[in-house]
């Protein structure tokens, strides 16, 4: 019985990591162009940031700087459409 | 550590980049800190959103993002590149670049398909030939491969960088260039078969 409910729960778990990519690719088009940039680079191509600098040609910090404020827009696009939602 | 340090370090630390030392340094001003130990937690729902997306395969749609404002920097690792790089610093317009390194390599393939055909020599100095030549000719098989295989994967974009002058132009040629890649890819295979039956 366990075992059949851990399945249901991993099927869920699968149908919500698939919606929540759909929406972030979605959310990611919505981001400044610098921002989006430091993302893709460092989710797609799985660069470290130090990297990223170094490609970008900007500081290390400019970098991350662009990634918190890519980060504070998508929490605010997600708190647009899906409502504040609190850490439990 | 400090609040003002928060900002950058905690990206620095969930992907890993921080030495013990520092990573020590900032767990120890989370416990420390209320505020930061707060936002160290939203930005880290968002972060672990990113893990669920696939690595070098973006949808179309960003990786057409991502191409359109592509410009080359990295020239030390990539023959090809180098090679294109070269062009572009003779000023011969990028759309050319690609066309120019494809007829390269296709007449590189030539070169080393008429070349034992092409000299009559003693046997053994034949014997010793045919073997350099095939080692020259599976490592080039091999390094063309390889490269046809980065350049169409994700690998190709960050070795990349972004504020192309002219990125529609550079979309337009790196299509085309695909079908010649794969063409390069298929005379190779098809030499490779002819020779040694593989």
């Amino acid at each position: 019985m366990e075992k059949i409910k851990s399945e249901e729960f991993n099927q869920i778990d699968q149908l919500l990591n698939k919606e929540k990519t759909i929406w972030l690719e979605k959310a990611l088009e919505q981001l400044p162009v610098e921002q989006k940039q430091v993302v893709l680079l460092r989710i797609y191509s799985d660069l470290p940031f130090k990297e990223i600098a170094n490609i970008l040609k900007d500081p290390l910090n400019t970098v991350l700087g662009r990634m918190h404020y890519a980060v504070q827009n998508l929490q605010k696009i997600a708190k647009e459409e899906y409502g504040e939602v609190k850490n439990q | 550590m400090t609040c003002p340090d928060f900002e950058n370090k905690v990206y620095l630390y969930l992907s890993g980049e921080l030495n013990l030392t520092e990573k020590n340094d900032f767990k120890s001003h989370l416990k420390s800190c209320d505020s930061c130990e707060k936002e160290f937690k939203r930005i880290q729902e968002t972060w672990l959103t990113f893990d669920q997306l696939p690595q070098e395969n973006p949808n179309p749609e960003i990786r057409k993002v991502i191409l359109k404002q592509a410009r080359i920097t990295t020239v030390k690792t990539s023959p090809l590149k180098r090679l294109a790089a070269s062009f572009s610093e003779w000023i011969i317009p990028r759309k050319y670049v690609w066309g120019i390194s494809t007829v390269a390599i296709a007449a590189l393939l030539l070169f080393f398909i008429i070349q034992p055909f092409g000299q009559k020599r003693e046997d053994q100095l034949i014997q010793t030939d045919l073997l350099s030549w095939e080692d020259d000719f599976f490592a080039q098989a091999e390094l063309i491969s390889s490269e046809i295989d980065r350049m169409q994967s994700g690998q190709f974009i960050a070795t990349y960088n972004f504020a192309e002058e002219d990125p529609i132009e550079f979309e337009e040629t790196l299509s085309p260039m695909s079908d010649d890649l794969n063409w390069i890819r298929e005379q190779v295979e098809n030499l490779m078969r002819t020779i040694y039956g593989i």
